[in-house]
């Protein structure tokens, strides 16, 4: 017999607040404060979920997120594929969080627990955690394939876009989920119902 | 017993489990685990780990944000935009103070308060403190507690 099919995952924002191609063509027309405000309401959740599923506290995040933000407003105009857009905008995002854990690193032997970034902070128990649920669900993935499937599933970006995003190949970014699925599958937990 | 030969790649096994699997595809793909026990196995485990990851996935894209940050986030971005820069949000504190020092004792009071204030260099603290004094004097204690909590978020390199 033929096993249903789950149902098909529709990337796009999984929040359901639209796309954000409208938008940007709509603020790269016109340029303005103005035209940026519905582009940045639209990204600023997106982008303070990313930051804060990987380690930042709130603060940190609203930085973060901040800095995208503003580097979408000035550079938006360069992505030449629009359709690659969320690629790019992921690409930032992570090139930045790599930016802050590496000034945290070399920070270590002076600043407190505390106030270390996001690698830090992930090895101290944090009840609310944003994100927990998943990062529960992949914790046996390795690293690679945890950031695919995160992209995918919770970002909800094409495979293309994660391509871009990690800079890797699009043949890549689907082995991971694959191997990721597959590893989720052998765990204790799985089968037993959804 | 049929002879195991795997009817998809890994990208074909994810376009599946996607259904996004062209129609000749997923055709020799079922017609292959009609007898393939293996590949039925993994068909199972991979539509299972799928319908977890979407259902964890969108609750987790579903966790609020809470408005006050994306406020803080929406000003801090507009005050980068206006100033033509990237800022953070402790240099838009000092904007902030700024034009609430401006909108109380004018321009030219608030530059120079704002000079005394910093006077002696001894960082945020110090500076802090005597803005508060002087803005105590000057527009009562209710001005000053206000400007006292914005000073104090003004780290020490924008007041040397
Ligand atoms: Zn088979």
């Amino acid at each position: 017999m033929r096993e249903p099919l789950t149902e098909p995952w529709q990337p796009g924002l999984p929040d359901g607040s639209g796309e954000a191609e409208p938008l940007l063509a709509a603020f790269l027309a016109a340029g303005t404060e103005d035209s940026f405000a519905p582009l940045c309401r639209q990204l600023s959740p997106r982008m303070m979920r990313y930051f804060r599923m990987r380690g930042c506290d709130t603060a940190l995040a609203e930085e973060l997120t901040q800095d995208v933000l503003l580097t979408v407003f000035r550079h938006a105009g360069e992505v030449r594929n629009h359709s690659l857009f969320h690629g790019w905008l992921y690409r930032v995002a992570r090139n930045l969080l790599l930016q802050q854990w590496r000034r945290a690193r070399r920070g270590i032997d002076t600043i407190g627990l505390d106030t270390l970034g996001p690698n830090a902070r992930e090895m101290t128990v944090q009840p609310d955690v944003p994100g927990r649920v998943f990062k529960d669900l992949i914790a046996a993935l390795s690293p690679g394939e945890k950031e695919a499937v995160t992209l995918r599933f919770v970002e909800g970006l094409e495979y293309r876009e994660i391509a871009a995003a990690l800079d890797i190949p699009v043949g890549t970014v689907k082995w991971r989920v694959f191997s990721g699925k597959m590893k989720l599958a052998l765990q204790p937990g799985a089968g037993e119902g959804k | 017993m049929n002879e195991h030969q795997d009817p998809a790649s890994s990208s074909g096994w994810v376009d599946y489990t996607d259904g996004n699997l062209p129609a000749s595809q997923l055709a020799a793909l079922e017609a292959h685990c009609e007898h393939c026990e293996a590949c039925r196995d993994r068909r199972a485990k991979l539509l299972e780990s799928h319908s977890r990851l979407i259902a964890t996935g969108r609750r987790t894209a579903g966790e609020p944000v809470s408005d006050r940050s994306l406020h803080r986030v929406w000003d801090a971005v507009r005050f980068g935009i206006r100033r033509g820069g990237a800022v953070t949000r402790s240099e838009m504190a000092f904007d902030q103070l700024r034009s609430i020092l401006v909108s109380m004792l004018g321009r030219t009071t608030t530059d120079k308060v704002l000079d005394s204030a910093a006077d002696g260099g001894q960082g945020a603290p110090l500076f802090a403190a005597n803005l508060t004094g002087i803005v105590d004097v000057l527009c009562g204690d209710k001005a000053a507690r206000l400007v006292r909590r914005v000073a104090e978020s003004v780290p020490e390199d924008l007041v040397a």
